[in-house]
């Protein structure tokens, strides 16, 4: 697969107003539903452990992914995850009160994926790979902090195979259906997702 | 079931006048803290610091009661599911088991297990009224900021005292998106098969998408009409400066994160266990 | 004596200066404006009007650098702003003599507090916190907003909002003031206030105002200097009020006519410029109140309708968004079956809440609602929706598929309703809400207005007992405005009740021949809505504003302006049956 041809236009350094406040936007849409989420979580928690809490795990790195699909610079989805985290506490989720470093250790490992491309490549296997990344390191840090290391070895793989499948699923692939459907109806103008031509 | 917000509430108090930032720092290192540890005797003090400080904020029980009653149904829930998924947690950390009562089968009341769920009430507990005096005590500006100020960039500030200006009306857009499409004939109570219901929530989330994206064109254009962006730097209305208090506040709790620190894995082992003699 | 319209002077310095200009979105293929020739000089005020998507907005976004600086397009001719021409420049010093207050209130409120929101443009400007506060708490204090400077958002209404919004862009001592529809969200009174306020600050500071509305009345409240009617991206006419008024122009582009003069010139009367009829005020009735009172006297009052069962009932009804609120106060009344009515009422008053009582949205704190004689508390919004459906104020919360046809057919598909029948029952009511051209289209490509009618569609194709509508005319211009009202009319005919919450005192004379008055949670009035109209106490309490019909019969020394405005709006149906 080659890099995907980018229209004339030198891309702006920084970000601009409109990214911004997309930024924004899209971590309080993302922060209240996962107030909803993480009531279903806190079930899954208590009643399958560290095996079916993963299952959804997905959709707590989407919101970073999709901020960086659709608006593709450097920092995008460690600002959206971030912004979401300080949300997510004022939303009055329980939850939010470890959500910012989860915060951070999501949106550094999506920018990971990202920056491994140079920031060049958004496609089907990119996002798919940034999904992936987004789980690793918050695996590491919840697991020493909810003490999931006691649950032995042959679960922790398991567990931390489902997380990333998870992601690649919820959080990769879902992006790339909303990033593409909201941009093929041509709402998403100023962004830099519909200066890239479509992928064939 | 949409939480309320919880706002900024004014008050002339030592915790108001530190800096967002600072009382940032401190929230995270105090959860640290309490996050790591098991160790009883370090949750207590945390404990009764965190409620120290509480009162040191003046903000009072009731204005703030929803949310605490809120966070304490939670803690009951979080704790009845704990007992049925895991009665024997506590047996099998500590290592002991005096049982109180038998009930049936895995299920008996032990002390451990009292003691176990004790020491995960009391963390939340720790956390709760620093949670909320980092809400209710910081002006959402003056935390952008002072996160500027500490080498933030400024759009990127903005977009965290931008997120807290509109929360309050994307929730209120969600619901009224919620109940709207259910009075359509979408049903989302738990009357309808999960794969259908599932369905239903997408269809959701495409209004919520839609007015969001309203939103953001409006919201960008009315801020680069009035010069956004405009320069490299900016100034803020509602900025304060870092002084003492701020260092001297930050550095008590560093100092408090390092011994609870200390005290907890000094024996390698997390948890304070009272029933080895 | 009341001031004249004071004539443009002509010998003034121009500021906004568009020669030969056209401008075509880039993803369109026609120009959205063409052949624009305009000069607007130093201290004038300038109202445009025109029917919905003729491109008053576009030439809103020319001036103040929206276009094409965000919203992407070609120009060609020029246009200068103070000189300078705008191609050369860039949105940011576009802004140092551009001020612009956009439509809606909530969506340009950006700062936290009112203090932040008015000194924003300050903050970027990097003027330090010392200077920003003297000159925040002046313009504050201009606008009437001194009090507020540490109010948050949620505190304030539409109108104070729509106050700081103005602060927010007098801070930079602007030359221009452009303001988008100003009015759309607000209560009559309010949107008279606000008026008010625009024409006090222009002649205080000197400065150009533009003003986009389709409220022409409203407008005219205060003088304005010219009127420029904009028609498919063209300037048809620039003019004097009282040049334009008397002339069909306003007719011809679907536009609507001050209700004053419609009556007059249902009497008759020809009107001429010599009457001064931009302004009730000036207008010169003692030349033709004699034409006018036989026209009165040759009128037959209108006939009320037989009352029948009720079919909806509030009783007590009480309701808080938090606990210790009570947003809704107490409210009890009934609605008939078959019946149009209206509730109006200031901003935040609580009618929207009531609407979401009404389909079980929210729960009652106390009190019975009553269908058929039925308490319905236990009933699911999905069962309530069979029976009553709901119209809500903003169209995106309620559109959730791509394109049209999906979305008005959402509610059959979900019932399981054959799809024969879906298509034919949707084609129709595509066809009568003027969207059956459009019936392939995405949502997205649709306006404010045209959007408001898909949803309108999507609950009038299920066909409920009782249809609420809150604002249903917002953002409609005449020709839109009608063919829905018209419609609405032949359901209701056909026995549907129809309830709409508005602000729109026009359609509530027209079209709801009862209206019930809601301020600060409590019901003040549930009377005829001529009554309503004509009562100062309600009128004052509930921000509404009295009818200009009224003035005129009392100006024009009719002893029953009651009476007159039954027959005008009598007539007026007539003439709108005559019409299809
Ligand atoms: N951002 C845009 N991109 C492409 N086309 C646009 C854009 N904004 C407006 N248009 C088109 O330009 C035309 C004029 O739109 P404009 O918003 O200026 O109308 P308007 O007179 O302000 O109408 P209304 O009374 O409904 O506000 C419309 O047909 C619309 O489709
Ligand atoms: N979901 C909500 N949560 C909390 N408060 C709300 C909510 N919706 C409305 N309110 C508040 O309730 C009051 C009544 O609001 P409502 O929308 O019913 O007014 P309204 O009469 O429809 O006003 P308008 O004419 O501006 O549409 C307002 O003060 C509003 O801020
Ligand atoms: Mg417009
Ligand atoms: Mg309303």
């Amino acid at each position: 697969m080659s890099p995907k041809v980018r229209k004339g236009k030198k891309q702006q350094k920084g970000f601009s107003t409109l990214e911004i406040v997309m930024m924004a936007i899209v971590a309080i849409v993302h922060g209240i539903a996962m107030t909803y989420v993480a009531l279903l979580n806190q079930v899954l928690t208590a009643a399958g452990g560290p095996i079916l809490t993963s299952v959804i795990i997905g959709l707590f790195t989407i919101h970073g992914v999709l901020a960086m699909y659709i608006i593709r610079k450097p920092g995008a989805a460690l600002v959206t995850c971030l912004i979401s985290g300080v949300v997510q506490i004022l939303a009055g989720n329980p939850n939010g009160l470890i959500s910012m470093v989860a915060a951070s250790s999501y949106g550094v490992g999506i920018e990971v994926a990202f920056a491994f491309f140079r920031y060049k490549r958004f496609d089907f296997i990119t996002l798919s790979i940034a999904g992936f990344t987004s789980m690793p390191i918050w695996f590491v840090i919840a697991g020493f902090w909810f003490g999931y290391i006691k649950w032995g070895i042959g679960v922790m793989i398991i567990a931390f195979l489902v997380r990333c499948l998870s992601g690649v699923v919820l959080a990769g692939w879902t992006s790339k259906l909303i990033g593409d459907s909201l941009s093929k109806t041509g709402i998403l103008k100023g962004f830099t997702i519909s200066s890239y031509k479509q992928a064939a | 079931m949409a939480v309320e917000m919880m706002a900024y509430i004014e008050r002339r108090s030592p915790i108001h006048e530190l800096t967002g930032v600072t009382k940032l720092l401190c929230f995270i290192m105090w959860s640290t803290a309490a996050m790591l540890t098991y160790d009883t005797r370090v949750l207590l003090f945390l404990l009764a610091a965190s409620i120290y400080v509480f009162v040191l904020s003046k903000i009072k029980l009731k204005e703030i009661s929803f949310v605490l009653i809120f966070i304490l149904v939670f803690l009951l829930i979080n704790n009845i599911a704990i007992y049925l998924f895991s009665p024997q947690e506590g047996v099998k950390i500590y290592g002991t088991s005096h049982v109180l009562v038998e009930i049936f089968g895995r299920y008996n009341v032990t002390l451990e297990q009292l003691f176990y769920q004790f020491n995960i009430t009391i963390k939340y507990l720790t956390v709760i009224p620093i949670a909320i005096l980092f809400i209710v005590a910081t002006h959402p500006s003056e935390f952008a900021a002072s996160l500027n100020r500490i080498g933030v960039s400024y759009r990127i500030s903005y977009s965290v005292a931008l997120a807290l200006r509109y929360i309050p009306d994307i929730q209120r857009d969600f619901r009224n998106i919620a109940i709207s499409q259910q009075a359509r004939g979408i049903d989302m109570s738990r009357k309808e098969k999960l794969s259908k219901r599932i369905k239903n929530i997408a269809s959701i989330i495409v209004p919520l998408i839609l007015s969001s994206l309203d939103r953001i064109e409006v919201i960008s254009n009315a801020m680069e009409l009035r010069g956004f962006g405009k320069g490299k730097k900016r100034t803020w209305y509602s900025a304060r400066p870092f002084r003492k208090k701020d260092y001297s506040a930050l550095i008590l709790v560093i100092v408090m994160l390092i011994l609870s620190l200390i005290i907890t894995f000094h024996d390698g082992e997390r948890f304070y266990n009272p029933f080895l003699k | 004596m009341i001031p004249s319209v004071n004539r443009p002077d002509r010998a003034r310095r121009p500021v906004i200066q568009f020669d030969d200009f056209s401008f075509k979105y880039r993803s369109q293929t026609e120009p959205t404006l063409q052949n624009i020739n305009l000069t607007i000089y130093e201290g004038e005020k300038v109202l445009i009007v025109g029917p919905s998507g003729s491109g008053k907005s576009t030439i809103g976004h020319c001036i103040n650098g929206l276009a094409p600086f965000s919203y992407k397009g070609d120009i060609t001719g020029s246009l200068k702003i103070l000189d300078q021409e705008t191609k050369t420049l860039d949105i940011f010093s576009l802004s140092k003599m551009v001020g612009t207050v956009l439509q809606d209130p909530d969506g340009q409120f950006i700062g936290l507090t009112v203090g932040e929101d008015i000194a924003f443009a300050l903050e970027n400007d990097c003027r330090p916190q010392e200077k920003m506060r003297p000159i925040v708490a002046e313009v504050a204090e201009m606008v009437e907003m001194n009090d507020y400077l540490h109010a948050s958002t949620h505190q304030l209404s539409g109108g104070q909002k729509q106050r700081v919004s103005l602060a927010g862009v007098m801070v930079d001592d602007v030359d221009i003031l452009l303001f988008d529809e100003p009015l759309a969200n607000l209560d009559p009174a309010t949107g008279k206030h606000a008026i008010a306020l625009i024409d006090r600050i222009q002649k205080e500071t000197d400065t150009t105002v533009v003003i986009i509305e389709h409220r022409i009345e409203d407008v005219l409240d205060c003088p304005v200097d010219r009127i420029i009617v904009l028609d498919e991206g063209r300037i048809v006419a620039d003019m004097d009020p009282d040049e334009l008024l008397p002339s069909s122009i306003l007719e011809n582009t679907n536009l609507r006519e001050p209700l004053y003069l419609k009556a007059v010139k249902y009497a008759g009367i020809q009107v001429t410029e010599e009457m001064k009829p931009a302004h009730l005020h000036s207008f010169q009735t003692n030349l033709f109140k004699d034409r006018l009172m036989a026209w009165f006297e040759a009128m037959s009052p209108p006939k009320p309708k037989g009352p029948t069962f009720p079919i909806l009932e509030l009783e007590n009804i009480c309701f808080g968004y938090q606990p210790n609120q009570d947003t809704v106060r107490n409210v009890s009344f009934s609605v008939h079956k078959g019946e149009m009515m209206a509730i109006a009422g200031k901003n935040g008053a609580g009618k929207s809440t009531l609407s979401k009582l009404i389909c079980g949205f929210e729960k009652p704190a106390s009190g019975r609602i009553l269908f058929n004689g039925k308490d319905i508390a236990n009933d699911t919004i999905k069962e309530r929706s069979l029976r009553i459906g709901l119209v809500m104020q903003n169209p995106n919360q309620m559109i959730s598929k791509h394109m049209i046809f999906d979305e008005v057919a959402l509610g059959l598909v979900l019932r399981g309703v054959p799809e024969a029948e879906i298509k034919e029952r949707v084609e129709k009511t595509l066809t009568v809400c003027g969207l059956y051209p459009f019936r392939h289209w995405p949502i997205s490509a649709l306006s404010f207005g045209q959007k408001k009618r898909v949803t309108i569609a999507s609950i009038l194709v299920l066909e409920p007992e009782i249809i609420i509508l809150d604002e249903p005319t917002a953002g409609q211009d005449f020709k839109h405005y009608t063919e829905i009202m018209e419609f609405l009319v032949g359901l209701n005919e056909q026995g549907i009740t129809i309830i709409m919450i508005t602000h729109d005192m026009h359609l509530m004379l027209e079209y709801t021949p009862r209206a019930i008055v809601i301020a600060g949670g409590e019901k003040i009035a549930d009377d005829t809505s001529v009554n309503i109209l004509t009562n100062p106490e309600v009128i004052d309490k509930a921000n509404l504003k009295e009818t200009s019909l009224f003035e005129l019969a009392i100006k024009a020394g009719i002893n029953e302006p009651r009476d007159f405005i039954g027959r005008f709006i009598a007539y007026d149906k007539e003439v709108r049956t005559r019409w299809q």
